[in-house]
């Protein structure tokens, strides 16, 4: 008797196969999330593996649509930012994979945009992966994050500010 | 720039993330198993003494009469037998007693077979939670994480003898470990089972209007149960239906949030039931946090009631669910006691073989590239350590398991290892059978051959 499948919205019972559909529809775009925010595709998987696990739990009343793409990004961002505060973050390469790094001279090529965002602060980063890479409004970001509309708005701005001499050879044809 | 071009740059850049059907399978694993009620938190000093929580939700594998224990392991290990040590670390507390039987240290991957024997009772059976720990005191100067992960599988378990039958799993073990290892645990549970139902706020249609409340003997308010959700509950699947079923959900007249359960504990021997609320810090915030303090419990006819002392009709906004939560067993309670062996680090002899040259790696993204610096081969399995990990802000994902890799012996043979585990710095390849290290003449990876002097 498995007694531990969380209840649907209405008493249906939470199927394998709604687990199932959130993976495969909310999988990559979450996972590669992720990877934008923390910078690293290894701490990435465990935080995407977080995220659906978190969603499972609390699942029951978002059914298709952005309200259910906002709910687990928002999921997926505080599992980052946790992640982020966490003291095995620093240690998760081991020092032998970070001593004695050199920079290689392989040639920028289709990474410079990945490299781009990268290389922005936090908080102007999380909005910019959000904006441009989840598609989500303002006023989504602004409940995923818990921050003002006017605040991603704001930190929006500035993040492309940063991204234009960095992407300066790209066609940028936004107001 | 358009938002589309972006994401189709970056989806490109990162073509080679996806969620895969592993990543998919452990997140279906997690979900089949819920947590045990307790955990060792993580901790991790200066001088690099980490206690690592072990808990896991074990499946038995049927076991009445039959093979030893150690006939068990033998085809565990398979053709790795030869290879494991004896380990004679054993303890005893309330009656259990925990015994390392074996251990295999091979590069990266440890694995540690224990068991668990009831020598005044009847208190463990197939369905077993484990709360162990681990501790390595590592040398001084030695600041390298002891292993990445770990994991725990339930063998068997023997009815007649009371004896359970577990493998630990570690994966990416520090091969600078030296000192023993403290392997201990402090409580067991058999019989266990998980129970949870919830209400979703604003799908359910949960309002501020007061519900029915009636005050208890204690002259507490409680809600009354809701027929409509009594009758649901009667009308679900008994095998599938929450053994501890909401029976109401609302504000009383009190001006609380309440949620009362029906609580039944026919055959339960022990439990652990909380109920919470998942609120958002601001009204249409879409980020929730569960909540499961200041919570008061009244005992009613049928079960119990809750009482949210934070949470009154104005917070109705900031509220996404409210759940009623239970871990419980049908066997027996959990014993609680002192368990702690050391267990001595005895690594598998190995080669280091130095790559010449430039070896690279591709990775996850197009264009990036990690170096691929030594192997170390033992008779069981291939490793290979890599570095050039970190490019400014990002640290590279190489794509271990794609890449193609074969060893040659001297007699001609080639023989293909199967990856079966890795992280940032490394990758390990175990191979079907033993082979003889120093029969081995080159490894190619992809198209690149390395010489074995």
């Amino acid at each position: 008797m498995d007694v531990s499948k969380p209840r649907a919205a209405g008493g249906a019972p939470l199927t394998a196969a709604d687990l199932e559909r959130l993976m495969a529809d909310y999988g990559d775009g979450i996972l590669r999330t992720c990877a934008l925010f923390l910078r690293d595709p290894a701490l990435a998987e465990d935080a995407a593996q977080e995220t659906m696990l978190r969603a499972w739990r609390s699942y029951g009343g978002f059914r298709g649509g952005s309200s259910e793409k906002t709910w687990l990004t928002a999921i997926a961002m505080n599992v980052c930012r946790t992640m982020l505060r966490s003291p095995w973050r620093t240690r998760r390469a081991g020092p032998e994979a970070l001593e004695g790094l050199t920079v290689t001279d392989a040639p920028r090529g289709d990474d410079t945009l990945l490299h781009a965002v990268a290389a922005l602060p936090r908080k102007y980063r999380e909005v910019v992966v959000l904006y441009y890479y989840q598609e989500l409004t303002i006023r989504e970001i602004s409940q995923a994050l818990s921050v003002p509309a006017n605040t991603v708005g704001v930190r929006l701005k500035r993040a492309r500010e940063r991204l234009r001499p960095m992407l300066k050879e790209w066609y940028y044809d936004e107001p | 720039m358009t938002n589309h071009r972006m994401r189709d740059e970056l989806d490109t850049a990162l073509g080679g993330l996806i969620f895969s059907p592993s990543m998919q399978e452990r997140v279906r694993a997690r979900c089949g198993a819920e947590p045990p009620p307790r955990r060792v938190p993580l901790r991790l000093t200066r001088r690099a003494a980490v206690v690592l929580a072990v808990c896991a939700a074990l499946a038995a594998t049927a076991l009445a009469v039959g093979p030893t224990l150690w006939g068990i392991i033998q085809g565990d290990l398979g053709a790795k037998t030869p290879y494991a040590t004896e380990v004679p670390a054993l303890c005893e507390d309330q009656g259990i007693r925990l015994e390392v039987r074996s251990a295999l240290f091979d590069n990266k991957i440890a694995q540690l077979y224990f068991s668990l024997q009831d020598l005044t009772g009847d208190r463990l059976d197939g369905d077993t939670q484990l709360c162990f720990g681990l501790e390595n005191q590592q040398e001084e100067g030695n600041d390298e994480m002891p292993w990445n992960s770990s994991s725990v599988r339930q063998l068997s378990y023997e009815s007649e003898s009371h004896t359970a039958l577990f493998v630990l799993t570690l994966n990416g073990w520090s091969t600078k470990n030296r000192l023993p290892l403290q392997f201990s645990g402090d409580w067991i549970l058999s019989g266990y089972r998980t129970s949870r139902d919830y209400v979703m706020a604003r799908e359910d249609g949960l309002s501020a209007v007061p519900l029915p409340s009636a005050a208890a003997d204690n002259g507490t308010t409680v809600l009354l149960p809701e027929p409509a959700r009594v009758a649901a509950w009667e009308a679900m699947d008994p095998d599938t239906r929450p053994v501890f079923p909401i029976t109401a959900v609302g504000f009383a007249s009190d001006g609380k949030l309440h949620v009362r359960a029906r609580i039944s504990l026919e055959g339960v021997i022990w439990s652990d039931i909380k109920a919470r609320v998942y609120a958002s810090e601001e009204a249409g915030c879409g980020v929730y946090y569960g909540d499961d303090e200041n919570v008061t419990q009244t005992v009613v006819e049928d079960g119990i009631d809750y009482r949210f002392d934070s949470y009154g009709p104005s917070d109705l906004n900031r509220l996404m669910q409210i759940s009623v939560e239970g871990d419980y067993s049908v066997h027996s309670a959990p014993v609680e006691g002192v368990w702690a062996v050391n267990i001595p680090f005895e690594a598998i002899p190995s080669r280091d073989i130095v790559i010449p040259g430039e070896l690279r790696l591709t990775t996850w993204v197009k264009g990036e590239t990690i170096r691929a610096d030594r192997i170390s081969l033992s008779p069981l399995s291939m490793t290979l350590y890599c570095s050039d990990l970190q490019r400014d802000n990002w640290v590279k994902m190489p794509n271990y398991q794609a890449l193609s890799v074969s060893v040659y012996l001297s007699d001609g043979t080639a023989v293909a290892p199967v990856y079966v585990a890795g992280n940032t710095p490394w990758a390990a390849w175990e191979f079907s059978e033993p082979i003889d290290v120093d029969s081995v003449t080159s490894i190619t990876i992809e198209d690149q051959t390395i010489p074995v002097p």
